[in-house]
């Protein structure tokens, strides 16, 4: 899923060839995002989009050769002065009369072109890592490669692949070594699958096509530098010290000439706009207000003796779990500091808990991404790769981090606290300098683990996640101000980060505070279990099975497993009633029906039927088992299949506590769970005790703070 | 000690009144920090200087009546048309072609008729706490009867010609302390006293006599005829002027107005981190869009 999808796309054909754009509607200025020659689309400006489209009207396109454009596959469709009138005709056919051009690499002749013969279009120019002949000697390596451009060699080496006959038969390998010099900087895997992907998008013939093309019309040194100094606009260049593409060097003289400003990025490669998006953001964001004379930001500042003390919490919306274990650290934190102002940042479905608690909900929260929808889309049936899906869902991630960093800018919070919130987490480390309050980063696991199917590749992505995050920490000890971890030692899954990595135990006990786990609520004594019984009507001769799988979407096909094992269980156990609850992301009416079977949507205060039920049958998500552990309620547990945390890190806490019995999705048949049913129904358990003060134990460690 | 000392200093000579000047040499655009009503000199700049001088070249002057200015006599050597040309004969001694003028209170006056009469002199201008008619006085103001003889004048009654000449400290006192409402601000008002002893109950008398011509139609018109980017730094807790005012203006003027919760009437003085960054973003921004600037 993508974090923003445009407003309007369309298509102008120019001479027989269609151009795919898409348009961001917004009022006022235009940012036009422009792609990259052929081995990139328009989606190469994803950590861009939408951000600047929060503020600016944007427009981007596939430029011909690449994504949903038309792909010719001849020299002369790929001549500079075409690729320049596709600019303008997408300038023309989305009626944009001016702009802020932003461009990356060999794209920036193009809009320095339009700039010089068409300035009253141009408002100001952004150059990221820009190619321009001559202006600045360029990498030996493209000279070397490109004398043997048309040689066919025995073997390709690095560099050398940069040949036509290599990539008429072999561009992909070209792809991979190409992209791993681009984006040089550690823990890029993610930038580096995604550029390849993009760059799959066009073919070798192509991008040879492409190439001649170029190479047919290079301006001369005067031209060029003529071209550059008559620039009138402001220009902005953006140029990575480490950029293996275009030499720094080009950068630096292409601001010189424009007489634009120049920013470095120290260690930066080539792709500063999917590696440093929080940066180039903020860069392009600055410049476009300066450009356009845009109303200062702040509008009012309140002196420091007279604010509030104020929190911004952020809970993470990925199952309504986190929810009510946050709300009841706020109602202790409120507890030991009544003067305290909480505001959440959230979004559905915690944001319908936080409503209904009368909690004061951040007005920015509906600008936020969808996780929730995102991690919905990844699942398929009963398997959901968590891991995948939170690295599909960088681009949201990095949305949401920007509306978050809004926030805070503006908010004058006192502390932050991140109930997993990734993004702040994440991008604060990766831009320290952004980070405004004190931070608390909350969380419940720590570690990516592998899962055995994902083989080498995924052993080797999980080990590079922890690696960044450990190395995140040991580096910037200062961003999260406290670690809570929800639970205790024990409950640390037994492994380590990955080869040559600490065990992650250790490493967690170094680094984090354990609050013990937090239920959010107090499970009934004997006698008040009778009552709550009594409240929600289960009957004193009823068997009652409580079916749910919390507030994801995903776990229909669980549903409708049980439900189809319930007249078989049922007939075994005639006592039995049976009670589905699909949550507030599944329609109750999609779901099988059967006499005697009762279905309901969401179900308010659901932990009370839990607490009191028979038996449970639910998903492996940790808030749901560790209610039913807290109220030593027997249940069947069905992990998402591929699914690490509940897997690994839940079952492994469960196990701790002796708790639940652990069934596997795709290897159970209804027969087997109406048996398990049957099995467990009214079995007398005997867990480990979970703590009940874990709210209050969190909340003390963050009023230190605040 | 100050924080910075200037590259130059100079005294320019208009019709036999010496206005004296600094200036604080840098590359890039100039910002003249312009006098304010005749109670203070200069220095009520000190926390801008260094900051802003690092970043552009700075001018600043003494107002007349004040610092190492001359004194004249009589109203009529006080008049918003006299520190204008004030202004415009510093920006020739310095050779300054245009510059981003930033003014307190009553030097909004001085910078609106500036920007009138040579709006091609003006990239831009900040007002902070603009002493500008455009909305009532402060309720609290309206016991103010400057010419009467008031036996024993409390509060606004101080202000107040007899009582500026009978009990000159005591009226600094009580102004500066209506200025500074923040609490902890005995430093700014200790400054702003000792400031204010430079100058003399009679210089106070003929430069707020000078300003009983302003208008509040005038002024509006001059408002409404700013072309230059402005911006407006205005205190909610503003004890000496209506903050309306600062709001009415930047509407009229069509500029940004930044407010400043829980400050008084000087925050350049007394939250001048605020201040600085927002002059330095504002002048910024004009550099950015290429306005001429020499």
């Amino acid at each position: 899923m993508r974090a923003r999808y445009p407003d309007r796309d369309g298509i102008v054909e120019r001479e027989g060839i269609d151009l795919y754009y898409e348009v961001y509607e917004n009022q006022g200025l235009t940012v036009v995002l422009v792609p990259t020659t052929t081995i990139l689309n328009s989606r190469q400006w994803k950590g861009q989009i939408p951000y600047l489209a929060r503020r600016y009207r944007v427009v981007t396109f596939d430029g011909r050769g690449n994504g949903k454009s038309g792909k010719p596959d001849t020299v002369d469709a790929y001549r500079t002065p075409e690729l320049v009138e596709d600019i303008v005709a997408v300038l023309d056919s989305t009626g944009t009369e001016r702009a802020v051009l932003v461009a990356l690499c060999h794209a920036t002749p193009w809009i320095l072109d339009i700039a010089t013969r068409a300035s009253h279009r141009v408002s100001g120019l952004v150059a990221i890592g820009p190619h321009v002949d001559h202006i600045a000697a360029g990498h030996a390596h493209w000279a070397r490669a490109g004398a043997r451009w048309n040689e066919t060699l025995d073997r390709y080496e690095g560099w050398e692949m940069f040949n036509r006959h290599f990539w008429l038969h072999d561009y992909p390998t070209w792809l991979e070594f190409f992209f791993s010099e681009l984006i040089p900087e550690s823990h890029s895997t993610k930038q580096r699958e995604d550029a390849i992907s993009w760059g799959l998008g066009t073919t070798g013939p192509i991008r040879v096509s492409e190439l001649e093309a170029r190479a047919q019309g290079v301006r001369t040194p005067e031209e060029t530098i003529a071209v550059c100094q008559s620039v009138s606009q402001p220009v902005l260049v953006i140029h990575g010290t480490d950029d293996r593409c275009q030499a720094v060097e080009k950068g630096r003289a292409l601001a010189e000439l424009t007489g634009g400003s120049l920013i470095e990025v120290e260690g930066g490669g080539h792709g500063l706009p999917g590696r440093e998006p929080v940066k180039v953001n903020l860069a392009i964001d600055t410049f476009v207000r300066q450009v356009e004379g845009a109303p200062m930001r702040s509008q009012t500042w309140t002196r420091a003796l007279d604010r509030r003390r104020k929190v911004l919490y952020i809970s993470s919306p990925i199952g309504l779990g986190h929810a009510r274990r946050d709300l009841a650290i706020a109602q202790e934190l409120r507890a030991l500091q009544p003067d305290l102002v909480i505001e959440w940042l959230a979004q559905s479905p915690v944001t319908d808990v936080l409503e209904h608690a009368g909690e004061r909900i951040h007005p920015a929260s509906e600008w936020l991404a969808s996780e929730s929808s995102h991690i919905a889309s990844e699942a398929t049936g009963h398997e959901l790769h968590c891991f995948q899906a939170l690295r599909s869902m960088d681009e949201i991630l990095l949305a949401n981090f920007m509306i978050f960093q809004e926030v805070v800018e503006e908010g004058n919070h006192d502390l932050i606290i991140g109930d997993e919130a990734w993004d702040i987490d994440h991008f604060w480390h990766e831009n320290p300098e952004l980070k405004r309050g004190s931070h608390v980063w909350m969380t419940d696991f720590v570690g990516f683990i592998p899962m055995p199917e994902g083989g080498e590749r995924e052993a080797y992505l999980t080990a590079d996640y922890n690696a960044e995050m450990i190395e995140h920490i040991a580096r910037f000890p200062r961003i999260r101000d406290r670690a809570i971890f929800v639970g205790n030692p024990d409950d640390i899954y037994p492994e380590v980060f990955g080869p040559d990595l600490p065990k992650i135990r250790d490493w967690t006990e170094d680094h984090f505070q354990f609050s013990g786990y937090i239920t959010g609520f107090t499970p009934p004594t004997p006698d008040q279990a009778e009552e709550w019984r009594a409240e929600v009507g289960f009957g004193e001769d009823e068997k009652v099975c409580v079916v749910t799988v919390g507030g994801s979407g995903v776990g229909k096909d669980l549903l409708e497993k049980v439900i189809e094992a319930y007249p078989m269980a049922k007939q075994r156990l005639p006592e039995l009633r049976m009670i589905v609850v699909a949550g507030p992301r599944i329609e109750p009416g999609s779901l099988p029906g059967h006499e005697g079977l009762e279905v309901y949507g969401y179900v308010d205060r659901l932990y009370r039927h839990l607490s009191v039920c028979d038996l449970a049958v639910v998903q492996g998500g940790l808030t749901t088992t560790m209610e039913l552990t807290a109220a030593g309620r027997p249940f069947l547990y069905f992990p998402l299949r591929s699914h690490f945390e509940q897997n690994f890190h839940v079952r492994h806490r469960l196990d701790q506590y002796g708790a639940g019995r652990y069934m596997e999705y795709h290897t159970t048949d209804p027969d087997q769970i109406a048996e398990a049913i049957v099995d467990g129904t009214g079995k007398t358990v005997r867990y480990s005790p979970v703590e009940t003060d874990g709210a209050a134990r969190a909340a003390a460690m963050i009023a230190e703070l605040v | 000690m100050r924080a910075s000392l200037p590259t130059e200093e100079g005294v320019v000579d208009r019709d036999g009144v010496e206005i004296a000047y600094e200036v604080y040499e840098n590359d890039g655009p100039t910002v003249f920090l312009l006098p304010t009503w005749s109670i203070f000199h200069s220095r009520i700049w000190k926390m801008q200087v260094p900051y802003l001088a690092r970043h552009f070249r700075v001018v600043v002057a003494d107002g007349r009546g004040t610092g190492h200015s001359g004194r004249p006599a009589g109203p009529a050597g006080y008049t918003v048309s006299q520190f204008a040309e004030d202004a415009f004969a510093v920006m020739d001694a310095t050779k300054t072609a245009a510059s981003v003028f930033v003014s307190l209170s009553c030097g909004a006056l001085w910078a609106l008729e500036i920007g009138d009469r040579a709006p091609h002199r003006v990239a831009g201008s900040v007002f902070i706490g603009p002493a500008v008619p455009l909305a009532p006085q402060l309720d609290e103001r309206r016991v103010q009867r400057c010419d009467e003889i008031i036996s024993d004048p409390q509060e606004w009654e101080k202000y107040n010609v007899a009582y500026w000449h009978r009990e000159h400290l005591g009226f600094l006192g009580f102004v500066v302390a209506k200025m500074f409402t923040e609490p902890h601000s005995t430093k700014p008002i200790e400054d702003s006293i000792s400031w204010g002893l430079d100058t003399s109950p009679q210089v106070l008398t003929d430069s707020d006599r000078a300003l009983d011509t302003v208008t509040r139609l005038g002024v509006g018109r001059q408002a409404k005829r700013a072309r230059y980017p402005i911006l407006v730094i205005q205190g909610d807790h503003d004890a000496v002027r209506n903050p309306a005012q600062a709001a009415s203006f930047a509407e009229l003027s069509r500029g940004d107005l930044l407010k400043l919760q829980g400050s008084g009437h000087a925050p350049n003085v007394r939250d001048p981190v605020q201040v600085n960054l927002a002059i330095k973003e504002f002048v910024d921004r004009l550099a950015a869009r290429k306005t001429v600037l020499a």
